[in-house]
């Protein structure tokens, strides 16, 4: 099947399509190659001089290990964290609450959506700034700013999950004479498990991005307050190890969420 | 067992094709045949014993492992100007009206707007599709879908004619209709004809030779020649004795095959 | 994300409710009960003041014309990236990864570090509009792609078309709907993207503007600033969606 990488993907038979091309092993080859490449490419751009403040790849590399060991990335996550997972809690069990209520209620329905299509929708980071005058330099700016971006994610993941619940099933729920309660409970909910999950991972990349406006707007601690610190001081290298890591976690993060959705709930493959 | 007759042309030969999926799966293994010009070919068995993946291989879609295909004594080197394809699932561009898809053959070969369409417009009149030129193929019923297929293969006017279970995903009145529009066709234009099909009457009904293919992995188990008479009554095919015959006897040898 | 928001919004009864909600505002405005929220008729008036002033057009331009740059960009980018990545197996295992850590990752941290590099202006909003929108047209440039049906590839190679007839005649037309849809996803953080590069860098553009009105405390021009960029966003994803929507006639029977 080599030949297939080069021309355009045309399957040359109907077991092309299930055939993954090349092993788990190689998919990892593959990505380590990835890496390579683009860390190489860094290296040499850095060097080009392009800007004093485009550091190449080693020097990151370098100040990345060193932030380690000097303890400011742990002094930093540290800050960010308790307000990321106390924001974390809130945007989920208020999303998923709010979202099942208006996937259940018409009457929910009617007040909730538009508020939570304008929050999904328009760009809301609008009003980060503006909560410092109500809470102040502290960590209630960060769950806020959090909240407001995270929680329309769950909240119209968890509405969508509920509004798709094949409609056969509740005409079968129906027919057997099962009550709304345990029409809700037993069918459901349990159908809408998968995008409420799904919804859950993009309320966690709503909290990454809240947290880090408001920590580069407005408090100062934090990661974001790490990243313009270092700025400030012109250590360029600083600054880019802390993005990437700040990168890595999130990426590192929403991955393995995916991945653990995709081994609680199977998608159908196409065969 | 009967002899294919006279001295018809051999057009098309595959020469003792096997194709094996990654080095365990064997979906072909010794298949050897002949295609008399001018004639209908049907290949019958049941599902998942190779019979599409025989088509395509005789198409150039797929590279076989072993063997090779000659047209008229030439390997093949994939798809090419003398053999068309009418598709199971129809294979129509859905954003384009029946006269552009029955063009595309011909647009891709940089024929003209005026003469592609003048080409077109003839073959659908001759599908019986006149009038419904500038309709999209979500307007049209399954059996105008294919017919639209059907046009778009003649259109290119290859010797040869590829169809892949082309009535399988259509109602059986349209299949017994669009089943007697192609013997029709065929009486006014002479192409040879590989058919797929998992339909025994159909391929009785059809076919000058059914080449009977078991399964796992995919083989010529029988070739059987029907020569029932085609030339009079096409409605009155079904009431000859000999066609019922064929159609048991078929069926008792390929009992043991499906699952 | 595929279902049409805003313009079944307007279709809908819900839209009603929003009736209901700025009668809220305005009760809780009038009533003074959170100084940071005026009633909405004083925002009303705050329209006018905010439409005279020179530094609200400049930062309109400003917007316009980084949005558009920058969208245009991620498009012509994105697409060719993503049929690139649907066509050859190579092109997605190398870039698949950085595709998708790039779509869900936080950008805005990205932004500090452009500041200094491509300066306080243009360049840097720019690119923040890029990094925001190019990855999702990627993606669903390549889910199109990938999506494809299998029968109409090889009807094109039985008759004969070479590769790029394949790709311009049969696997975009084919992908249209979901690039559509891609563009349109695009456009809604392209938007965002916009607001947040002037937000971060706090100078320039609306952000500047918003970053003054809260200094001085008005809110009043604040708000009809939050509400005038928020139309502003909302009448353009409307017109994607309408564009969306006559491609899409055909997606339901490939």
């Amino acid at each position: 099947m080599e030949k297939s990488d080069n021309d355009p993907h045309i399957p040359t038979s109907p077991e092309e399509n299930t055939v993954k091309v090349g092993s788990k092993n190689s998919l990892l080859l593959w990505r380590l190659f990835s890496f390579f490449i683009v860390f190489s490419i860094w290296e040499v751009a850095g060097r080009a001089d392009i800007s004093i403040a485009f550091p190449p790849f080693s020097k990151v590399l370098v100040a990345f290990v060193e932030m380690i060991f000097s303890g400011e990335f742990f002094v930093a996550y540290a800050d960010s964290l308790p307000p990321l997972l106390i924001g974390l809690f809130i945007t989920i069990i208020g999303g998923v609450i709010i979202g099942i209520s208006i996937g259940l209620a018409r009457s929910a329905e009617w007040f909730i959506m538009p508020l939570l299509i304008i929050f999904q929708t328009a760009p809301v980071s609008a009003l980060i700034p503006m909560l410092t005058y109500i809470y102040g330099i502290s960590d209630t700016s960060k769950i806020v700013a959090i909240v407001i971006l995270g929680m329309p994610l769950v909240a119209l993941n968890s509405y969508k999950g509920i509004q798709a619940t094949n409609p056969s099933l509740l005409e079968m729920s129906k027919s057997f004479l099962a009550s709304q309660v345990i029409t809700i409970l037993f069918v459901i909910l349990p159908s809408a498990q998968k995008m409420i999950f799904a919804g859950l991972r993009l309320g966690v990349s709503g909290a990454f991005i809240g947290i880090v406006l408001a920590e580069l707007l407005i408090t100062p601690t934090g990661i974001g307050d790490l990243i313009t610190y270092n700025r400030f001081i012109a250590r360029y290298d600083k600054m880019f190890a802390t993005i990437v890591s700040l990168l890595a976690i999130a990426g590192l993060t929403l991955s393995l969420m995916r991945l653990f959705e995709d081994w609680l709930f199977p998608s159908e493959k196409n065969n | 067992m009967k002899n294919g007759s006279d001295s018809t042309e051999i057009i098309l030969k595959t020469e003792d094709i096997g194709v094996t999926y990654q080095e365990s799966i064997v979906a072909l293994k010794n298949v050897s045949l002949n295609i008399p010009a001018a004639k209908l070919t049907a290949i019958l068995g049941p599902s998942g014993c190779g019979k599409t993946t025989l088509l395509k291989v005789i198409a150039g879609l797929i590279d076989p492992t072993s063997g090779t295909v000659k047209v008229r004594g030439k390997e093949i080197v994939g798809p090419g100007p003398d053999r068309a394809l009418v598709f199971q699932d129809f294979a129509l561009l859905p954003w384009a009206t029946v006269l552009q898809n029955v063009g595309f053959g011909l647009r891709a070969r940089g024929v003209p707007k005026k003469e592609r369409e003048e080409t077109s417009l003839n073959y659908i009149r001759e599908v019986g599709l006149q009038g419904f030129e500038d309709k999209y193929p979500h307007q049209l019923s399954g059996g105008m879908r294919q017919r639209t297929g059907l046009a778009r293969a003649l259109t290119v006017n290859s010797d040869i004619l590829l169809m892949d279970e082309p009535f399988s995903a259509v109602d059986e009145q349209m299949r017994r209709k669009l089943q007697e529009d192609l013997l029709n066709l065929l009486k006014i234009e002479s192409k040879t004809v590989i058919f797929v099909t998992h339909s025994i009457e159909e391929a009785v009904y059809l076919a000058d030779q059914v080449v009977i293919l078991s399964g796992r992995p995919g083989s010529i188990a029988d070739i059987v020649y029907p020569e029932i008479d085609r030339l009079g009554e096409i409605e009155l095919i079904r009431r000859q004795p000999r066609y019922m015959e064929l159609v048991d006897e078929i069926w008792s040898s390929l009992k043991r095959y499906v699952e | 994300m595929n279902f049409f928001s805003f313009s079944r919004l307007m279709r809908r009864s819900p839209f009603w409710s929003l009736i209901f909600w700025a009668a809220v505002w305005e009760l809780v405005g009038q009533m003074g009960w959170m100084t940071l929220l005026p009633p909405l008729t004083d925002i009303w008036f705050a329209f006018a003041e905010l439409f005279k002033q020179t530094a609200f057009w400049d930062a309109f331009a400003m917007t316009a014309r980084t949005f558009g740059i920058g969208l245009g960009l991620s498009i012509a980018v994105g697409i060719p990236v993503g049929i690139l990545m649907g066509i050859s197996n190579r092109a997605d295992k190398i870039l698949s990864l950085w595709v998708n850590l790039f779509l869900s990752a936080p950008i805005t941290a990205v932004i500090p570090a452009l500041m200094p590099i491509l300066g306080i202006g243009d360049a840097t909003v720019i690119a923040t509009v890029i990094l925001f929108s190019i990855w999702v047209v990627i993606i669903d440039t390549q889910a199109g792609v990938t999506h494809v049906k299998d029968s109409l590839v090889e009807m094109g190679r039985i008759f004969g078309c070479s590769r790029w007839k394949i790709i311009f005649w049969i696997i975009i037309p084919s992908a249209l709907p979901e690039i559509f849809t891609g563009i349109r996803l695009s456009v809604v953080r392209a938007v965002k993207g916009v607001i947040v590069g002037q937000i971060v860098i706090a100078l320039i553009g609306f952000g500047g503007l918003f970053n003054t009105y809260l200094s001085y405390f008005l809110m009043e021009r604040f708000w009809g600033l939050i509400i005038v960029v928020f139309i502003m966003s909302f009448t353009i994803i409307g017109l994607v969606e309408m564009l969306e929507r006559r491609i899409a006639f055909y997606a339901k029977t490939r």
